[in-house]
């Protein structure tokens, strides 16, 4: 009986380093478990008691401690902070953006499936819209306001709050639905990309092997319509300066991307934002596809820029 | 008193506990328990757990390299050792620590010690 307790300590003392290391990388956590497991076993066999093992241990917090440390120095270093800074302010200038833009679609009213039965579709009734647009714009600045607010926590404390904040603004855009759901796709990527960046428990081998995977699906997204535009002007199916721009464009930035050229990157950065911009002010048939993959282009360059490894260090 | 004098020591340990395992692994290879052993005959650490965490973090900066060997009870045990690099750094180490030592002792030597 006494061997089963003492058995049951270890086996918790291990279990409880094991939950104290949860935020550090996966190759660390189990390689220092092990080792304590180790330690264990040797002075067991030395006839050293186990609780004897385990008063000279230290606590599990103890043990785990410069680890904890390491975690929150990475989340404090100098590139992270500045990611989170830059991803802050993103959110800030999207979520302002879109609560301004969604005003200027009058088909966003319309389309909205939810809120007051009398204030559904009232575009016509110029009062109540005013009120509406009001309370839009508000609902708008609050979720903007919410993303960014985990760029200036403190990283423990961005951690869960970053990945709620995620959760919130994905289910806003499905309750929204294609409508105004739409408008809040910058705000959901953005909170998204801070929850990774809160979010490190990815070694860094780990956090270059999610690089290549953006990398290789970002090429894919960017360069497959330029593909298809390509084989249209081969085959004369589609025709116009336009076609050409966009097929020398999409082709400099789908490349530069995959290549990680920084000035590529930022060109696609650019583009997608002015195509997202530009699908509001000119809005045509296509809007919502060229809103979207405006905002495709624009992420993957922010993806590339803040993430992917320069190109002298990759070489 | 002893609270203090227990702050105290752990503020130096820690500056000097890394090359303290050095300077245990340049007289001969040794695991684990066998390090956590001699450190805390020592009093160099205060907890025995705490230094995996170091000899991790050492490994990956070069200092020490490890290797698997039988063991006790047909067990492999994971043997710690000194880098070239590792030999470097004790080298440098005790020249800073001499002039730290000497410096100190110089400075409160002459004091008269309260006692305790």
């Amino acid at each position: 009986m006494a061997k089963a307790a003492e058995n049951q300590s270890v086996e918790a003392y291990l279990r409880s380093l094991d939950h104290q290391l949860r935020n550090v990388p996966i190759e660390a956590r189990r390689e220092l478990v092990e080792d304590i497991a180790e330690h264990i076993d040797e002075g067991r066999e030395r006839g050293r008691s186990e609780s004897e093992i385990i008063a000279a241990l230290g606590t599990p917090q103890a043990v785990a401690a410069p680890y904890l440390e390491d975690v929150l120095r990475d989340g404090n270093s100098p590139r992270l902070r500045r990611i989170r800074r830059v991803l802050g302010i993103v959110a800030l200038v999207t979520g302002l953006f879109s609560a301004i833009i969604s005003r200027s679609s009058d088909s966003t009213i319309v389309n909205m499936a939810f809120g007051p039965v009398e204030l559904q579709g009232l575009s016509i009734n110029y009062d109540y819209s005013d009120v509406f647009a009001a309370i839009q714009l508000l609902i708008f600045l609050a979720l903007a306001l919410m993303v960014a607010a985990s760029a200036v926590m403190k990283p423990t404390t961005a951690r869960k709050y970053s990945i709620a904040a995620a959760i919130v603004m994905t289910v806003v855009v499905i309750i929204c639905g294609t409508g105004l759901g739409m408008f809040f796709v910058p705000s959901m990527v953005t909170a998204w990309m801070l929850a990774g960046a809160n979010n490190l428990k990815l070694s860094h081998v780990g956090r270059s092997k999610r690089s290549r995977t953006v990398q290789a699906i970002g090429g894919v997204v960017l360069l497959i319509p330029v593909l298809l535009s390509l084989a249209g002007l081969a085959t004369g199916g589609v025709q116009g300066a336009g076609a050409y721009v966009y097929a020398a464009l999409g082709l400099l930035c789908g490349v530069g991307f995959v290549l990680k050229f920084r000035l590529a990157l930022w060109a696609t950065c650019i583009i997608g934002a002015g195509v997202s911009i530009g699908s509001i002010l000119d809005q045509g048939m296509l809007m919502a596809a060229l809103w979207l993959a405006g905002i495709a282009y624009f992420y993957f360059g922010l993806y590339g820029l803040l993430w992917f490894e320069k190109r002298k260090l990759a070489s | 008193m002893l609270e203090q004098r227990e702050k105290i020591a752990t503020n130096i340990r820690k500056g000097v506990l890394e090359y303290c395992v050095l300077g245990s692994l340049a007289n001969d290879d040794k695991y684990g328990l066998e390090l956590a052993e001699e450190l805390t005959k020592r009093h160099l650490t205060a907890g025995e757990g705490s230094l995996y965490p170091l000899l991790a973090r050492m490994k990956t900066a070069g200092l020490v390299e490890t290797r698997w060997e039988e063991g006790g009870a047909g067990r492999k045990r994971k043997y710690y050792s000194i880098t070239g690099h590792g030999q470097i750094m004790l080298k440098e180490f005790r020249a800073v620590w001499a002039d730290i030592t000497e410096q100190v002792e110089q400075l409160l030597g002459g004091q008269d010690g309260e006692g305790s």
